[in-house]
């Protein structure tokens, strides 16, 4: 799959994670926390990796960056193929591919001058001096916009948005290419997040950065990224650039997921929504067919036969609903009318 | 003094007033806060994180946990002080006239009770019926909240029911006692959006069918488009603005106000990414003047020297503001929020 923008920098095929859940004193129970994902983000832009609590978005993040071992699959940045590296090379990779974390304050350590947040990335990934890594630290600090005093103090003497910015500053310390930004703005304030989303981009702009960014927000997400993959139990429903899924949700899940979104302008209020009943259901033992099966107001019975696969719906933009196919024969091309016919 | 009430009013709170005595200094989490909640209304408290906006819950039931103090206001509720009320008057009156749903509803709730149990619990208190009695009438109100299989998930403990089960629960529990009041605390803040529609029109039918009044606290103003007819925005321990929701939305006066709704990122429309410029301030070293003064974009030197006062800018619709007011002559431009700033 290629995009306008040149070719893929970070590609991920087939990617899968098994936890086992013990049920009994000898007997495990296997949790399909990612299930066969693939997708490209090309050199310099954002993926968005959406979906509700549970369905998998952070476990792929951290898979991606090996911070745990994923079951199956393969995983490539840039010429490396990073599910074939040991562990010590992994280590070494480190400084090229980074993550900022949705809790500010805990993941900065809390007995560690902001300094020695920050020198600490570039004693374990850099050869420069110890001036050198002053003047870096330095130049970090004011490159996320926090002033040089800042240097002395602890993290709990800094604002949410604050520490915020010092997580970024460390991620970028060491000049990597790819970042995971997991959930970066979820735990701020609206007024603040702005600033933490403008200082992503700019960043962005300025050192050439790749970024996957997870949220559960999907406004956040149509704001900050081209390309955007919604999750649902382990696996990718819909992918596509952001106006695919904004402009033309497919997959029922994306519909429900875009119109439970509170709207902030009263007179949009009662506008008509695909609701989806019940909850996301356990995620242990799941039946091979469509995951939505039991909440999906379109549901069939083909639909629990194994898979659905991803389908083709427009050049970039691919879904994994059944009803994709139906709706394409039932021609029009446009599958959110054509759903709600078939309804 | 003659108490002259709308009878629509269910609750007023006067001049309310909720300081906190810390090491560092008096913490004004509540800051002079009057306002009127009408029957049958859903309310939303908005505000960002240390506006107060969950301590003035908590003052309206008292409370409020030490080093807290409530010391200086007015709350009626339906015609009757709150704030003169002995300790066991209020205990009858949460619970029964004013009732509460939390954050995190499987912190409220008791672990080592059936979920069952505990909503029959304050129903066995209000109506002083049997066991058996209040046990049905809550697997009705299960079911009146939507749970499917309420004999059933009537004998779950909390941890096994998920946390829009548990917040259902908690509607129940809180419902069942047929409250005058009923006061959510960012009750779906932690559920998943498709569940959060769904607890949300949970609360709007409950609300609009007992003809109770609602404090929806939130910090999501989309929330309170959907949902609420009235909106009081609170900033550093201040309201700062409070009016009808339409239009509070179509025409904001307090610069606060403007931000917020600035930086509310939307899904259905694209637009720059704006933001309020610096921090929320230091509790206990409040700016002096208008307390918005250093973040706000139109800011004069009258804003550092004198705290504005609430005035009319609309119907039913006031704000502190000295541009509002006319002390100052300024316009305030939409686009102040998209400049960079940071």
């Amino acid at each position: 799959m290629t995009y306008a923008n040149g070719e893929a920098f970070v590609q991920i095929r087939n990617l899968r994670k098994d936890f086992p859940i013990r049920v009994g004193m000898f007997s495990h129970v296997r949790l399909r926390a990612v299930d066969d994902i693939s997708f490209d983000i090309p050199k310099g832009a954002t993926m968005g990796l959406v979906g509700e609590s549970g369905c998998g978005k952070t476990t792929a993040g951290r898979c991606l960056l090996r911070l745990i071992e994923p079951t199956s699959g393969e995983i490539r940045m840039g010429e490396h193929n990073l599910t074939d590296l040991k562990s010590e090379q992994v280590a070494q990779m480190r400084g090229r591919m980074q993550m900022v974390f949705q809790d500010p304050g805990g993941s900065l350590t809390p007995r560690m001058t902001i300094g020695a947040i920050l020198r600490e990335p570039l004693d374990l990934h850099t050869n420069l001096n110890a001036h050198e890594k002053d003047q870096r630290v330095r130049q970090l600090l004011s490159q996320v916009g926090l002033q040089p005093d800042h240097l002395t103090r602890y993290p709990h003497q800094f604002s949410g948005g604050q520490q915020q910015r010092i997580g970024v500053a460390r991620a970028i310390a060491t000049h990597p290419d790819f970042i995971v930004l997991d959930e970066p703005t979820s735990a701020l304030d609206v007024s603040v997040r702005g600033q933490i989303l403008r200082l992503l981009t700019q960043l962005q702009e300025e050192m050439g950065l790749t970024y996957l960014f997870i949220s559960h927000d999907l406004s956040v997400i149509k704001h900050t990224c081209n390309q955007v993959a919604v999750m649902y139990l382990g696996r990718i429903v819909e992918i596509g650039s952001t106006e695919d899924i904004f402009d033309s949700p497919t997959h029922p899940y994306t519909q429900a997921l875009l119109s439970a979104v509170p709207i902030p302008d009263p007179t949009q209020r009662g506008k008509e929504r695909l609701k989806l009943p019940g909850e996301v259901p356990s995620p242990i033992d799941l039946p091979p067919g469509c995951r939505l099966y039991s909440r999906c107001p379109y549901r069939r019975d083909a639909c629990l036969e194994p898979g659905p696969p991803l389908l083709q719906v427009g050049d970039s933009h691919k879904a994994a609903c059944i009803l994709v196919d139906e709706s394409i024969r039932l021609g029009g091309g446009n599958t959110s009318a054509a759903l709600s016919q078939l309804a | 003094m003659i108490e002259v009430r709308n009878s629509d009013t269910l609750l007023e709170v006067r001049g309310l007033h909720t300081y906190f005595y810390t090491y560092e200094g008096v913490v004004k989490a509540v800051n002079s806060v009057s306002y009127k909640l009408n029957r049958g209304e859903i309310t939303g408290l908005v505000g960002e994180s240390g506006s107060g906006k969950s301590v003035t819950a908590q003052s309206i039931i008292r409370l409020v946990k030490a080093p807290g103090k409530i010391v200086e206001g007015e709350v009626w509720l339906d015609g009757q002080d709150l704030m003169s009320c002995s300790e066991a008057e209020m205990q009858t009156i949460r619970g029964r006239r004013i009732s509460m749903i939390f954050q995190e509803p499987r912190a409220a709730l008791n672990p080592l009770f059936t979920v069952g149990d505990q909503i029959s619990r304050v129903i066995q208190l209000r109506e002083g019926c049997s066991r058996g009695v209040a046990e049905s009438h809550a697997v009705e109100m299960m079911r009146a909240v939507e749970i499917a299989d309420p004999d059933r998930r009537a004998s779950a403990y909390p941890h096994e029911l998920s946390g829009g089960m548990c917040q259902r629960v908690m509607v129940a529990m809180a419902l069942s006692a047929n409250p005058l009041l009923l006061i959510a605390d960012e009750p779906t803040t932690g559920l998943d959006v498709t569940v959060q529609a769904q607890v949300l029109d949970l609360i709007r039918l409950r609300v609009k069918s007992a003809g109770s009044a609602c404090l929806f606290i939130t910090h999501d103003l989309g929330v309170v488009a959907e949902l609420c007819e009235r909106v009081i925005v609170m900033y550093a321990g201040r309201v700062v603005e409070q009016g009808p929701v339409a239009e509070i939305f179509s025409n904001p006066r307090h610069p606060y106000t403007q931000g917020l709704i600035a930086s509310t990122l939307r899904v259905d429309i694209d637009k720059p990414i704006s933001t309020i410029p610096g921090t929320v301030p230091d509790a206990v070293n409040l700016p002096s003047g208008c307390t918005f003064h250093p973040r706000c974009p139109f800011a004069e030197e009258l804003c550092q020297q004198e705290e504005p006062q609430m005035v009319e800018a609309g119907q039913s619709h006031t704000t502190r503001c000295h541009i509002v007011s006319g002390r100052i002559e300024r316009e305030m431009l939409e686009e102040a929020w998209t400049l960079e700033t940071a």
